[in-house]
């Protein structure tokens, strides 16, 4: 090979295509998979693997794809007369599927196929003493599962319940700050950037990002950008895909998207697409998943790729249904 | 990873169709009924019968391999039909409630409850993610149909399969047991040797999958519980318990300091060691928080950490407040004496001085100390960020120090004749970029090129985001 072809494939490569029918295609025969150890692995997140797959595909512009109507009769039946969703059906309900089928519901504009009601009972029997909020009635808490409330409550505009003490929850946030201006699990857990993105989001909807050192957050997230143009969620982890989603999405939250470098976290993302199979793994050469597909969609969304729908960086669905229901200029 | 999985998605009937789900699902519960398993693992092999244990006993293993009547080897291939035969067993279980219209809960029948426990010994060896299965074991536990002892044994089993130490739920569990059984945790210390024995199942975790999450998130809660209990003692004056809770909480800090040694690129070490230093200085933190009327010793939301997360703003008024402080002083004095601007720098005057433990002075020392060691250890390992961000901690809390106002008067005056050092602090970036410039590698560190460019590039972001703590935090976000 001549240096001349080094030169060009090294500095000069075309940016990859963004392969849309192969992942649509990836998407629909996911639940073809039965042999599969991921398919049993993730047997307990098939709500929350719904709506990745929904998601992506509503970003990628073929809505379409998977049969809506199926879809919903599934939810249904994942719904427990507590009213939170389990995470297939037998399973028992836990906040994070319970928000994984109201943001499907939403996207396909079908509450009117569930009890409302019930689900925002499940979310505040959820409210802990401080603020916090479990995942389900045997207590592990989590900022995460305080960002799948909050985000729930919201989407169901019933954040103003009663039963709620939202000033302790955003004073339990605060608490989960750390020196570096990012946030952890708990008080005192390592900041992370999927945990700053559940944190900063949470406070984004409440309308509390002056509890932000936003230049201070935004330094720690802009660091997490590696040479080859891919995000860690931690110093010295490897870089994922996953991470352009959660550091992307705090970032646009923060006002500071143009901190990272767009350009070399496209390639990054563009360059862990499988393309024999569709999907985007976590990063480039290891196997695709619905979780890592999503979020790379979803990155390159907010980074402004061509020819995909906008997303909301704040709840992770289409730009045009948070405008639909009338959230957009909550932020 | 990848070869991992193509394994694991090959078909074991292929190999030997006798080995349906069914018999693999009933041969494992089998061997988990008879042995007591303290370690499992996934061979990514199919091993061969062993006729001899076929012949000895009438139950055959195969494919499982059982060494010693407590190591279990389970063949890749068994994963997904064992997955699948686990959860028809458990969701049967469910159902047979659901269709017979029965009221009764499965729990209160010994047939279903046997079904749960073994179908859930699987899921938590194979899948331990699944609430619906460690649900089910709570459940159980807390219908005392199952020993929380025992269970803490199965879950050291469980982590022994290195994946499944990133499993939030395993932890969760174990915090849960361990709640169940001291229900007065919160007000009352668990007794150390308990906690030094889940310390320790952190810590092997730690070394199986480095950096995982939520074993280090159950260290820190028990650190934290540690230092709580210790703090609280203390300002009872209760001598034994202070001991009790304290060498044990000094032990971890030693035990970090080493494990950092061994991990240097290891960021979630180095910020557990953070939570340590704030344990150990937390007895003063509370001290003062009580002095200043802001928690009462009993308030069991009063958090040490709390204090230390503090933003660039309350530091700019912190440092106004010292400052206030000493011209009152001055004042007092008619010009006479002056009085150091830094907190720290008095107490590093005399080397040799005895501190009370959990004084302000012995504090301090603690963390001078660890910044000497920080900063020795990045010039043996250059390159590392996860150092410098724990370098950044350790001057982000001296900071903090160094503007103490609550201590005593004469301990801040300067000598008539040393007036000069008057205005300097212990932590300013003109200071730290003096001795981080300073920082050149030892002559043991292996430096590359592609390492000096690394480390110079970590050196120059250090002293930038020292700087950038001394500007004013615009906390209020504008658009």
């Amino acid at each position: 090979m001549s240096v001349v072809n080094d030169n060009a494939t090294t500095a000069e490569a075309p940016i990859p295509e963004l392969l849309i029918d192969l992942h649509v295609k990836y998407i629909q025969a996911l639940d073809t998979k039965k042999e599969d150890l991921e398919y049993w692995l993730t047997e307990h997140l098939r709500v929350n693997g719904l709506y990745w797959g929904a998601t992506a595909l509503q970003i990628l512009g073929h809505s379409d794809a998977l049969d809506q109507e199926k879809i919903v009769e599934y939810l249904v039946k994942c719904q427990h007369d507590n009213g939170g969703f389990g995470g297939h059906i037998d399973h028992d309900p836990h906040i994070l599927s319970t928000l994984s089928a109201v943001q499907v519901l939403i996207t396909y504009d079908r509450l009117d196929a569930i009890n409302e009601d019930k689900v925002v009972d499940y979310i505040v029997s959820l409210q802990n003493k401080d603020g916090s909020f479990s995942g389900d009635s045997w207590g592990e808490t989590d900022t995460r599962f305080i960002f799948c409330a909050v985000n729930c409550l919201s989407l169901l505009k019933r954040l103003d319940d009663k039963r709620l003490d939202i000033q302790k929850t955003i004073e339990y946030i605060v608490r989960c700050r750390n020196f570096d201006g990012g946030f952890g699990n708990a008080p005192g857990g390592e900041s992370h950037a999927a945990q700053v993105y559940v944190c900063v989001g949470a406070l984004t909807i409440l309308g509390a990002l002056n509890h932000v050192d936003v230049d201070q957050l935004g330094w720690w997230l802009s660091e997490r950008q590696l040479k080859n143009g891919g995000l860690n969620g931690r110093p010295e982890k490897l870089e994922d895909v996953c991470y352009s989603w959660w550091v992307l999405s705090s970032l646009s939250m923060l006002r500071r998207p143009h901190w990272i470098d767009s350009e070399k976290l496209t390639r990054f993302i563009l360059d862990s697409q499988d393309s024999e199979t569709g999907g985007i793994a976590d990063r480039p050469g290891n196997m695709p998943d619905v979780f890592h597909t999503n979020f790379g969609i979803c990155g390159l969304s907010l980074l402004g790729h061509p020819g995909l729908v906008a997303v909301d960086p704040v709840y992770c669905m289409p730009r045009h249904v948070i405008q639909r229901i009338g959230l957009a200029e909550k932020h | 990873m990848a070869e991992e999985t193509r394994l694991a998605n090959t078909s074991i009937t292929e190999q030997d169709p006798s080995l349906t789900k069914d018999v693999l699902y009933e041969r494992l519960v089998h061997i988990l009924n008879a042995n007591k398993i303290d370690e499992v693992a996934i061979l990514p092999f199919m091993a061969e019968p062993d006729m001899s244990t076929c012949m000895e006993s009438d139950v055959i293993q195969h494919p499982y391999i059982l060494q010693q009547g407590t190591k279990l080897g389970i063949p890749i291939f068994c994963w997904v039909p064992l997955l699948d035969a686990s959860y028809a067993a458990l969701k049967d279980v469910k159902r047979t409630e659901t269709h017979d219209n029965n009221t009764e809960e499965w729990w209160t029948d010994p047939g279903r409850r046997q079904r749960v426990l073994e179908s859930t010994a699987c899921l938590m060896i194979l899948c331990p993610d699944s609430f619906t299965a460690i649900n089910a074991r709570k459940r159980l536990v807390q219908q005392g149909y199952l020993d929380p002892q025992e269970e803490c044994q199965l879950l050291d089993m469980v982590l022994t399969f290195p994946r499944n130490c990133k499993s939030s739920g395993v932890w969760h569990h174990r915090k849960w047991l361990i709640c169940h059984m001291y229900k007065d945790y919160e007000t009352s210390p668990l007794p150390p040797s308990f906690v030094k024995k889940h310390l320790q199942a952190c810590h092997l975790a730690a070394q199986r999958y480095p950096k995982c999450y939520y074993a280090w998130t159950m260290r820190h809660w028990l650190v934290e519980h540690l230092g709580r209990q210790w703090w609280r003692a203390s300002l009872e004056g209760v001598e034994s318990v202070q001991e009790d809770q304290l060498s044990p909480l000094e032990e971890e800090y030693e035990q970090m300091k080493t494990h950092m040694d061994r991990n240097v690129s290891d960021h979630s070490t180095h910020q557990h060691l953070q939570q340590c230093l704030i344990q150990l200085s937390g007895r003063w933190i509370m001290q003062q928080l009580e002095s200043k009327g802001q928690v009462s010793s009993s308030g069991s939301s009063a958090n040490s950490g709390t204090i230390l997360s503090w933003t660039r703003s309350e530091l700019a008024l912190r440092r106004q407040r010292r400052e206030n402080w000493c011209q009152t002083l001055e004042a007092r004095t008619s010009g006479r004496g002056h009085m150091s601007r830094s907190a720290i720098l008095k107490v590093l005057v005399d080397e040799s001085a005895e501190y009370k433990r959990a004084s302000f002075e012995w504090v301090v020392r603690m963390w001078v100390h660890e910044m000497h060691r920080v900063k020795d250890m990045i010039q043996s390992y250059p390159g590392h960020e996860s150092l410098w961000n724990h370098l950044r901690f350790v001057y982000y809390g001296l900071c903090w120090l160094d503007c103490e106002t609550d201590i005593a008067e004469h301990e801040v005056s300067v000598p008539e004749n040393d007036q000069s050092k008057a205005e300097l602090l212990f932590t300013s970036p003109a200071v730290e970029s003096g001795h981080v410039r300073g920082l050149s590698p030892h002559q043991s560190a292996s430096g590359t090129d592609a390492g000096n460019e690394k480390q110079k590039e970590l050196q120059d972001q250090y002293l930038t985001w020292v700087r950038r703590l001394d500007i004013m935090g615009h906390s209020a976000f504008t658009e």
